[in-house]
């Protein structure tokens, strides 16, 4: 696509513009030099001179009110001869055909009156070479070819009774000498050889509705036939390769906003053609065939319709318009359309990707700024695109989960997505078991931040937490004997007594401020210090409880070497001895150090070791001071070791805005799926923490996901759990389905069963007789049926159909 | 007993006794017990027929797996019916056995018998001796009938000669019922239905 290579050089004409009358003109014509040009309409008839800055009126062949009893002024098209300089035809609305004599004296210069059609006519031209050929195009359904020379000796082409005629035009001589092309009202194009009259040489349908304006390439050796219609469509043809009977291969189609009126090929320019539209578009485009949506130029200036076109060369043209201006436009003075497009292209591809490339627009800006007299061309302006930005946007998956290495191509499609919902557990156990479930499900399926994540949850959710919030005292008071009488034991064991007891609180206080920030150095998430914070926000609340406890915390010396004796010191027989469970855990791959974090949590929960590999960040740990005594090997003295004061019955941790925060990152990473899950599993723990407008968006992109896989059920389960009244109301629009009597085959209004003008219930079971109000199924042979119950029953019983019609039902 | 038997029995048990049949006295049904197993029927002899008049009592039994099986129904009331046992009163009827269809009611049943007591079908018979009678003197088959309408369902139509030859059988010694039995079998010859009981 070039942009157009000599609009520099070509300053030889200027825009101007002339109002010749104050009605609508019809056909523009110059003649051979480009000095003279006719301005035709309704009750117009004048030659204007045309000179370097502006039109001038030479005559006017309607002079003095000369009032044309036979109309033969009104007139549609003109024609200038093609080598004698005064003579023109014009083609009139009665039908008539005059040719004008310029070099008549006096007022009446029409030297002959054809009038062979009967009706309007559209077209008058002439022949390229045989310049005494005359071509008209009639409404009535004729094209005529007349000599000149003659009045009454004329060729007439086409059959009475057919469709008017609305343009015809001579092939260039150098293609089809004898050949011209007629466009007709009802969509089809013809063409006919001069010297054959009978019969039309090929005949196809162009468009949908009529033909306005055709318009052969003026090129040699190109036979490109460009047509337009009501349809809005311009359409170039190959005439080459088109047999008498199909259709020809239609090259280019441009697609206009509205019904065009005339079309006209750019000379000297192979892919250029200029059209004007019949009504609400006043400007003439340009079109680059090849790019056929928008126009590779537009010509301002018009404030009616344009009706006609005529180039002088390549860079200027005449038009003419309804409002009775004639422009000269000048290509020079051409808005280009596709300059104030943004370049953008997307595509998808196999995999679920997203390619999406845009230009800069502020590189181009600069570049268009820098000048009118440099213009940019278009290759270049679609290099600087390429180089500007490309952006290929990954599938869903591979955003968030690049840790994964994914092997096999079948991840990167979204397959695990639907393995995945439907794996995920969101209603029918409890929560900590659903947790679980699905943190299996999403390691499963190589998540495993999302399965650290549903793991965390069920620790954090496990009930005990629920028991410390005081809804059950037995338990944490239980659990504080059997403690004491652990801590006694176990310190007898263990080689290092409870010796920090006795530390001042201050010093303690210090000390877990300074383990904070030790762990936020550390590089460990921040939930978890979080929780540090929580904790000694609870020693400090509550300080007349006097029980200590030791939390041991990795303080960056020990490197790995201690938790691999942390570890080591973990003693089965502890674990089976206490009720109580702790682990220790590392996060792989993590640059912070080991650390054992503690919690004020009671409870049995022996699943909870289970999978010592899971990588939690965060673990609760009984608040034993005994046992984590015992833990700390004699050889090694870890310093700080803290001593907090144990509460009696503890306010319990709420670690909710924390999972708010963590459930908001993953859907803002795009994973609205374990967003969503979690928000259900959740429930009512979750929900006042988040905004609902959130939580909305995410259910509603999820269920836009699940119902894009068909995953129906799965959506219905989450619109049923959201508990969201906007997510809810999905499941109560139009729930109501309107039922027929199959006797009279009214709609049935009071009930969907009973039919009140058959005053009969419609659908009977056929063994229970009873109405049927919930699951029906009936054999499409013979169309009776009843309960799915009743008939599995039947069925089993019987081969026929249980109403007794005598049909071998059979039930599947 | 099911429930789905149970609302279906009381559903046809109010049909017919709603229907237009029992305004015409063709059919009728009542409750012997309340649980809706048992009922008896009765059906109107059709016109035109031998039976015409007599009034026909039938057992009807309901399954527990009522209506996947039909009901169990026998005629109460001796008949002399090709498909209708004059033994037991069991009934040959195919909606009764394997044409059963859950769509039928107490109300079908009853006016399908009132249909098979119109027209008989001798090829299928139930009893045979009827049967053959049928087929073979069908003239004597029908004064029988009609005679056992009027001996056992209380028919209108008094066949003087019948009752004479029972008559005489009964002078013999033999029971009433058994003389007409033997006679009817006997194609009401004496000579044989007396060698026929002796026998």
């Amino acid at each position: 696509m070039v942009y157009d290579k000599v609009t520099n050089s070509s300053s030889q004409f200027q825009a101007m513009q002339y109002k010749v009358c104050d009605t609508q003109l019809n056909a523009l014509a110059v003649n051979k030099d480009h000095s003279q040009v006719i301005a035709a309409g309704r009750s117009v008839f004048k030659i204007l001179h045309i000179k370097e800055d502006g039109f001038s009126e030479n005559i006017n062949l309607l002079l003095g009110k000369h009032r044309d009893p036979d109309q033969n002024f009104c007139t549609n098209d003109v024609a200038w001869h093609p080598s004698e300089e005064n003579v023109i035809a014009s083609a009139a609305t009665n039908g008539s055909v005059v040719i004008w004599n310029l070099n008549m004296h006096g007022m009446f210069k029409q030297s002959k009156i054809l009038t062979k059609h009967s009706r309007s006519v559209s077209r008058v031209l002439f022949h390229d070479s045989e310049h005494n050929q005359l071509l008209s195009a009639s409404h009535d359904g004729f094209v005529m070819i007349h000599d000149t020379r003659t009045e009454n000796s004329f060729i007439k082409f086409g059959m009475a009774g057919t469709d008017c005629v609305k343009d015809a035009q001579f092939c260039p001589s150098s293609i089809g000498y004898f050949n011209f092309a007629a466009a007709y009202e009802n969509g089809c194009v013809q063409t006919w050889d001069m010297r054959w009259s009978d019969k039309c040489e090929r005949q196809f349908m162009a468009h949908n509705g009529p033909v306005f304006s055709i318009d052969w390439h003026p090129a040699d050796k190109t036979w490109w036939l460009a047509t337009t219609g009501r349809d809005a469509m311009i359409k170039v043809w190959d005439m080459v390769r088109a047999s008498s009977s199909s259709q020809p291969p239609c090259l280019y189609n441009i697609t206009n906003i509205e019904p065009v009126a005339r079309i006209k090929w750019r000379p000297n320019r192979k892919h250029h053609i200029s059209s004007c539209s019949m009504s609400v578009d006043h400007c003439v485009n340009v079109w680059d065939v090849n790019r056929p949506y928008i126009p590779f130029a537009a010509f301002d200036g018009h404030k009616q319709s344009v009706t006609s076109i005529v180039w002088r060369d390549c860079q200027a043209f005449l038009s003419c318009d309804k409002a009775g201006y004639i422009i000269q436009h000048i290509f020079n003075d051409a808005r280009r359309p596709a300059d104030h497009v943004s370049m953008t292209g997307v595509d998808l591809s196999l995999n679920g990707d997203i390619g999406h490339a845009y230009c800069d627009k502020r590189v181009e800006q600069t570049t268009s700024s820098l000048g009118r007299s440099k213009k940019v061309s278009r290759s270049h302006q679609f290099a600087q695109a390429s180089s500007s930005t490309f952006c290929v946007f990954q599938s869903h998956q591979s955003l968030f989960d690049d840790i994964d290495n994914v092997e096999n191509n079948d991840e990167l499609t979204l397959l695990w997505f639907v393995d995945i919902a439907h794996s995920y557990l969101l209603e029918g156990s409890s929560l900590v078991e659903m947790c679980w479930h699905n943190g299996n499900v999403a390691q499963h399926f190589k998540k495993p931040q999302v399965a650290q994540f549903w793991r965390m949850l069920a620790v954090i959710y496990t009930p005990c937490l629920n028991s410390q919030s005081g809804t059950s005292l037995a338990t944490p008071n239980l659990a504080l004997v059997s403690t004491l009488s652990d801590k006694q034991d176990l310190s007898e064991l263990g080689t290092k007594p409870v010796a920090k007891r006795g530390k001042d609180k201050e010093k303690r206080k210090g000390n877990i401020r300074n383990l904070i920030q030790v762990d936020t150095t550390s590089g460990s998430t921040e939930e978890s210090s979080e929780h540090e914070g929580e904790s000694s926000e609870f020693e400090r609340s509550a300080p007349e409880f006097n029980r200590n406890i030791n939390f041991y915390f990795g303080d960056g010396e020990g490197g790995e070497e201690d938790l691999d004796d942390l570890e080591s010191c973990t003693p089965v027989g502890l674990l089976t001895s206490d009720p109580y469970d702790w682990t220790l855990q590392r996060l792989p791959n993590e640059g912070f150090q080991p650390r054992h974090e503690l919690n004020t949590m009671i409870g049995t929960y022996p699943h909870l070791m289970g999978d010592p590999t899971t990588g939690l960040t965060s673990v609760m740990d009984a608040p034993r001071s005994g046992e984590l005594d015992v833990l700390l090997p004699p050889a090694q003295s870890y310093e700080p070791t803290l001593a907090v004061t144990q509460l009696h019955n503890p306010e319990p941790l709420d670690f909710s805005q924390s999972i708010a925060d963590m459930i908001s990152s993953l859907a803002d990473q795009g994973d609205v799926q374990s967003a969503v899950s979690m928000l259900i599993v959740l429930g009512e723990n979750i929900r006042p923490h988040i905004d609902e407008a959130f939580q909305e968006c995410w259910y509603f992109s999820y269920i836009d996901l699940l119902t894009r896989f068909e995953l129906w059920t799965i959506s219905n389960i989450v619109i049923k759990q959201s508990k969201l009244p906007g997510v809810c109301s999905l499941n109560q629009a139009s729930t109501a389905i309107q039922t027929q009597c199959p006797k009279c085959s009214r709609k049935c209004e009071r009930a969907p069963w009973l039919c009140d003008k058959c005053k009969q219930v419609n659908n009977i079971c056929s063994v229970c007789h009873h109405p049927v109000q919930g699951l029906m199924t009936w054999c499409q042979g013979c169309g009776h049926g009843g309960h799915l119950e009743h008939m599995r029953e039947w069925m089993d019983i019987s081969p026929k159909c249980p109403a007794g019609c005598g049909h071998l039902c059979e039930y599947s | 007993m099911a429930n789905i038997a149970e609302q279906r029995i009381k559903r046809e048990f109010k049909e017919v006794v709603r229907s237009d049949e029992v305004a015409a006295c063709n059919i009728k049904v009542e409750l012997v017990n309340d649980n809706f197993t048992e009922l008896r029927g009765e059906i109107g002899g059709p016109p035109d027929t031998a039976y015409e008049g007599g009034k026909f009592k039938l057992e009807i039994n309901i399954p527990e797996t009522y209506p996947f099986n039909p009901p169990q129904v026998k005629f109460v009331t001796k008949i002399w019916h090709p498909n209708i046992s004059s033994v037991t009163g069991a009934i040959c009827l195919d909606i009764l056995k394997d044409q059963w269809a859950a769509a039928m009611t107490l109300r079908t049943v009853l006016l399908s018998l009132q249909a098979l007591l119109a027209a008989a079908e001798p090829d299928d018979p139930q009893d045979a001796v009827v049967a053959q009678q049928y087929k073979e003197n069908n003239a004597i088959f029908q004064r029988t009938a009609r005679h056992w309408t009027t001996a056992y369902a209380g028919g209108p139509n008094t066949d003087t000669e019948l009752e004479e030859k029972i008559t005489s059988m009964k002078n013999m010694g033999f029971d009433e019922h058994k003389a007409r039995v033997a006679l009817s079998t006997k194609d009401w010859d004496v000579t044989r239905a007396a060698e026929y009981l002796i026998s």
